[in-house]
């Protein structure tokens, strides 16, 4: 019983990593998307407006 | 640039995502650290009654994941925002995570106590049929990809399957049931103290941990909305 729950604890130890770095990654990826979007913005007001 | 995603975006740059990602994750260790080792062992049922600090977590997590998705639905619906479908759309993938464990859990634990893993009591029955709604939900949302009339559908669907939660939460008072009601409200739950206190440190940090998945999911929901919307700009430009 009590290999069973320090390999449950272990479990829950491994998950707890992955979510951390799922976190890490994402707070990378939506740095990344907000200079896109901000760049695109930009993009756009400075750009003169199409001729018809 | 709505509230919600300044806020996400001061959660990220600050930091403070591994902060509340590290305190969660040691809350439900230490949570579970608590529930094995320095929790009595109930007289009756024995050891497997532990199971019931995680299963009672998984069901209040998922019945509130529920009701989130239900007022985000009704705000989408009124506002018309994509902030409130992607909140919608990671709370119902939240909720059917935590429901998911809910009848993984309660099985495990029915059988010793019952004799039996399932039984199509009415809290067990009403239970099944609120995981099939939302999954059913997600099957929409997939299979709509993500059209503005998908969405709306969507949450219409998100607030009609709230409907099932407080059919769910009194089915054991309406009916007969073999399912125990701990949260009923009446004295004599028959949880010593120290059982008592456990339940709310698991209740808390399992929350704490739910909601801590939620903000991850809903990022990534915005980070996909938002580099969808651009290339919509772009394809138009």
């Amino acid at each position: 019983m009590e290999y069973l729950t320090a390999a449950y604890l272990v479990l829950w130890a491994g998950l707890f990593g992955y979510v951390l770095r799922l976190s890490s990654k994402n707070a990378e990826l939506l740095r990344n998307v907000r200079i896109l979007v901000d760049f695109w913005d930009t993009k756009v007001s400075e750009s003169p407006p199409k001729k018809p | 640039m709505s509230m919600l995603d300044k806020m996400l975006e001061r959660y990220y740059a600050s930091r403070l995502n591994t902060l509340a990602v590290t305190a969660a994750c040691l809350g439900v260790l230490g949570g579970l650290i608590r529930i094995f080792w320095f929790t009595p062992i109930d007289s009756y049922q024995g050891v497997v009654q532990k199971i019931f600090y995680i299963h009672l977590p998984c069901a209040i997590g998922a019945f509130t994941a529920f009701f989130g998705v239900f007022v985000a639905s009704i705000a989408f619906l009124a506002v018309r925002k994509d902030v409130f479908d992607d909140l919608a759309s990671s709370l119902a993938e939240v909720g059917v995570a935590c429901c998911s464990l809910v009848l993984i859990t309660g099985p495990i634990w029915a059988k010793p106590a019952w004799g039996a893993y399932w039984t199509w009591d009415n809290r067990l029955t009403t239970t099944l049929i609120l995981w099939v709604l939302y999954v059913g939900y997600l099957l929409l949302r997939h299979l709509s990809l993500e059209s503005e009339q998908g969405k709306r559908a969507a949450a219409v669907l998100g607030i009609i399957a709230f409907l099932d939660v407080p059919i769910v939460r009194m089915s054991v008072k309406w009916w007969r049931s073999i399912h125990p009601s701990v949260l009923s409200g009446q004295k004599g739950t028959g949880l010593d103290r120290p059982m008592v206190e456990t339940l709310w440190i698991s209740l808390l940090t399992f929350l704490f941990f739910f909601a801590v998945l939620l903000v991850e999911r809903f990022a990534l929901a915005r980070a996909k909305t938002l580099l969808k919307k651009v290339r919509m700009q772009m394809e138009v430009c």
